[in-house]
Order: C-alpha cells, then sequence, then structure tokens
C-alpha cells in the first residue's frame, strides 16, 4: 500500500496545474446564459484533458483511471470555471469512454481522435422527463431498418448539447427484454431529425451548457450502434463507473482550493481583536472541513485505483461518489459560513462552488440510489 | 447441480424478494421476467448477489442479457454453465 504519488504523477500533476492557471479562463461564471465557447474547449483540448484516458493512437494520453482523476483533480483546483471542467470531464468519461471500449474500429477511428484533440464535442444523453433515478426505464425507442435504426425520443439534462458534435444516446431496442433491451448509439449531431434546444437555466455548473434533444426518426447509420443490441444498460454502467470514480475528483479539486481560501481568511481576518482561526468555533469548522475532503478523497483514489485494477465494484464507486458529493455541498455551505456576509456575495466565488457542488448529489446517480448500491453491498 | 433444483430455490427468491407486495402474482420457470417487469435495474443486482451467496457463482456483467435473464429457467441453466466452467 502507497499514499504517495510516483514523480511522475507529482510532475504530471504539478505541470497541469501550472499549464491551467496560465491557459484556462480565469473568470467564475455568474450568468446562467454564460457557458463555455469552441474557443476555451480547444485550449483544454490543447493540454491534454479533453483526451487523458484515450488511446495515444488517437492522441489520448492513454492515461488510466487514478491517472485521469488526479489530472481533473487538478483541473477543478486551478480552473476557476467548474462548469468547463464539468462539461470536459462528462465529454471523456459519459462518451469517449463508451466510444473506446465499445464502438467498432470504423466509428472509433472516426471519432476518438476528434473528441482528444477538441474539434469534436460530445453529449452524453440518457435521461428523459420520465426517466431520471429509474433510466432503464426509457421512451425512446430505435427500430432497426436494414442498414439503419430509426431514434425516436426526446432527452433532457444532455450536458454540453447545444455545442455538440456527437451525442451517446441510449433507446429501447427489444421492449419484451424490459431494462436489458436497450442500446447504445453515438449519433452525429447533422443527422436529419435531430434537434436540440438550450441552453437549459440551471443553479450552477453554469460554465456547462445542457439542453433537450429530440430524435424525431432520426435514421442512425448501424455503425454507430455501441456493441450489440441490447448491450445499452451494460455500456451505460460502465460509463457512469469511470465518470463516478474519476468526474468527482474535480470536486476535490476545488474542495483543495477552497480550503486554502479559507485557512488563509480566518488566519488574517480580525474580529473583536483576534484572528477568527483563534475561535474554537471557526478552526474546528476548518478542522471537520479537512476530514470531509481528505476522507472523501482516499475513496475516490482507492475506487479509481479499483478500476485500473478491473475489480471495482458498485459499492466502492458509490462510497466514493457519495462521499465526494455531500463533502462538497457540506463543505462549500461551511465556506459561505466562514467567510459569512462576503461568502454570500457574488464576487468572490464562494456561494458559487455552493451552487456549484449541490447539483453533484443528483447527476451521476442521487445520493439515495448510491446509498441503496452501498447497503445491498452490505447485505440489506 | 441440478438444474430443476436451482430453477425452484430461484424462484422462491422471487416470490420472497421481489412479489411480496404483490400477492397472489403467480410465476412459474417460464414467466417472462424481465417483460413482466419483475427483474429491473435495481433488482438485478440483489438476484446477482443471491446467485454468489446461495452457489458461490459470480455472474459477469457481459452475460447479463436478455437471453440470460428471461425466465427462470434460462437463469438457472446459465449458473449451471458457469457452475460446469468453474469445476473444470
Amino acid at each position: 500500500m502507497d499514499f504517495a504519488m510516483t514523480s511522475e504523477q507529482r510532475q504530471r500533476h504539478d505541470r497541469l496545474r501550472s499549464a491551467i492557471r496560465h491557459q484556462l479562463p480565469g473568470r467564475r461564471r455568474t450568468d446562467p446564459g454564460d457557458h463555455f465557447d469552441r474557443d476555451d474547449w480547444g485550449r483544454t483540448a490543447d493540454l491534454g484533458l479533453t483526451g487523458l484516458c484515450l488511446p495515444e493512437e488517437f492522441g489520448g494520453g492513454g492515461l488510466g483511471a487514478l491517472d485521469t482523476a488526479l489530472c481533473l483533480e487538478a483541473f477543478g483546483q486551478c480552473c476557476l470555471d467548474t462548469g468547463l471542467a464539468f462539461g470536459v470531464a462528462a465529454h471523456l468519461l459519459a462518451c469517449a469512454v463508451p466510444i473506446r471500449d465499445f464502438a467498432g474500429d470504423e466509428v472509433r477511428g472516426q471519432l476518438l481522435k476528434g473528441m482528444a484533440d477538441g474539434s469534436v464535442i460530445a453529449s452524453n444523453a440518457i435521461t428523459e422527463d420520465s426517466a431520471g433515478s429509474d433510466s432503464a426505464r426509457l421512451g425512446m425507442t430505435a427500430v432497426r431498418d436494414g442498414d439503419h435504426y430509426v431514434l425516436d425520443g426526446e432527452k433532457s439534462f444532455a450536458s454540453n448539447a447545444p455545442l455538440s458534435d456527437v451525442i451517446v444516446t441510449y433507446a429501447v431496442t427489444q421492449p419484451e427484454a424490459g431494462f436489458l433491451g436497450t442500446s447504445g448509439f453515438a449519433v452525429p449531431r447533422d443527422l436529419p431529425g435531430l434537434s436540440v434546444s438550450g441552453p437549459m437555466e440551471k443553479m450552477g455548473l453554469h460554465g456547462c451548457p445542457a439542453g433537450r434533444i429530440t430524435f424525431d426518426g432520426v435514421r442512425v447509420p448501424a455503425r454507430y450502434l455501441l456493441g450489440s443490441e441490447g448491450q445499452g444498460r451494460t455500456i451505460f454502467q460502465h460509463s457512469m463507473g469511470w465518470e463516478r470514480a474519476c468526474l468527482f475528483a474535480i470536486y476535490l479539486g476545488v474542495m483543495t482550493h477552497q480550503l486554502e481560501r479559507c485557512v488563509a481568511h480566518v488566519r488574517s481576518r480580525k474580529q473583536f481583536g483576534r484572528r477568527l482561526a483563534d475561535f474554537q468555533a471557526v478552526s474546528h469548522k476548518i478542522s471537520v472541513m479537512s476530514e470531509r475532503l481528505e476522507g472523501a478523497r482516499l475513496l475516490l483514489y482507492r475506487a479509481c485505483w479499483l478500476t485500473d485494477q478491473g475489480t471495482a465494484d458498485a459499492g466502492a464507486v458509490s462510497l466514493a461518489k457519495v462521499a465526494v458529493s455531500e463533502a462538497a455541498v457540506a463543505n462549500a455551505r461551511d465556506a459561505v459560513q466562514v467567510f459569512g456576509g462576503i461568502g454570500y456575495l457574488a464576487s468572490t466565488g464562494i456561494e458559487q462552488q455552493l451552487r456549484d457542488a449541490v447539483p453533484s448529489t443528483l447527476f451521476s446517480g442521487t445520493t439515495e440510489i448510491h446509498r441503496n448500491v452501498i447497503a445491498r453491498e452490505r447485505g440489506l | 447441480m441440478n438444474t430443476d433444483a436451482v430453477t425452484t430455490r430461484l424462484l422462491d427468491f422471487i416470490r420472497v424478494e421481489f412479489l411480496w407486495s404483490d400477492e397472489g402474482r403467480e410465476i412459474d420457470a417460464s414467466t417472462p421476467l424481465l417483460e413482466w417487469g419483475i427483474i429491473d435495474s435495481l433488482r438485478i443486482a440483489l438476484l446477482q448477489s443471491f446467485i454468489l451467496n446461495e452457489w458461490d457463482v459470480p455472474v459477469p456483467a457481459a452475460l447479463i442479457d436478455a437471453k440470460n435473464f428471461k425466465n427462470a429457467s434460462c437463469i438457472a441453466a446459465m449458473i449451471c454453465e458457469l457452475d460446469k466452467e468453474t469445476v473444470r
């Protein structure tokens, strides 16, 4: 057991943090209509962030889950636009990973290079108005018609959708097979019958635009089927395993930066003639924030390590996901309290971190769904 | 491992764990469990845990498909086949 980064990991981490600070957006996005553009995306691609875990033959970094997570942690720590980091991670983990592992050679060759170099932006579309946590009960259908599938239905909460070039989506192909009758597709955005609306107005993560996607008789060439018919659940679970293990590292980075700011603030600000740090009620709050962050970090690193070993189970990944997302909300709430009235002001970015943290307990499976998984792993 | 005995034990488990709030609903070895929604995305994991605990047979993700989980008879056949592969 070794809790230290290797020198290679340390160097990559330090190099990336420095590059992100210098080259990525140095401003927070507080307006719901203010999201990343292709220039922002291109700069993240120049740093290798859009292809971290894609094969090197396609211009990716060839990294495993743990190394990918370490890079995303640096992204969250050093980029003020958490929405951009989220959008890149969703593109990489919920879209590129299933294409990498389940698409045919032709489609992999067509899409992965562009996904790594930033010229192709991907959106993951599974949620429907009537299928949120119960994501297996999809209404969207895909009917085979010769060399094509005809897709009909509507998806919601699709991150990156308004700017996407390809959409990874899931539809029912065998209704009689219940939740095992779904299939995954990588759908080019420009096919007739496909329309995207948005961006939706959200509470946080403004840098990442989300939208609704309508498939109205979209004829998708059969080569864009991921895996085989009926493998949709397996593919989705596989991509969510990567997303739940790696994407939440962004929040570790955000919490690290947030804690550093809180410590600096309580050491410098004086009230009643004493530093805030000298009030035990304040110093204990910093201690509790540290406990949450470090505990969550260990669980996330472990989930990623297990993923790299090929032995990750749902319980380990769920533990990490819940620990990080709940810590992100609790620490963001405490940070506002530590900063007091200043933390309530949009200009400091402290309240923004709370609004960015809240959705983390909802996407990639709600806290409640993951606690069901954890309880089940305990034999309940 | 006897396929009929495995089927019977599976049906007992499904009746107790999945149909406890659905009294009067009869199922047998050929009941379409997926089509009727008796096995869903949450229950499949419970079923996997049960199979592992009862027969020490892990079900790999690649085998979780509509063919293997169509009904209790199909699930039992898969378990027996996996058990044979383990013994070899």
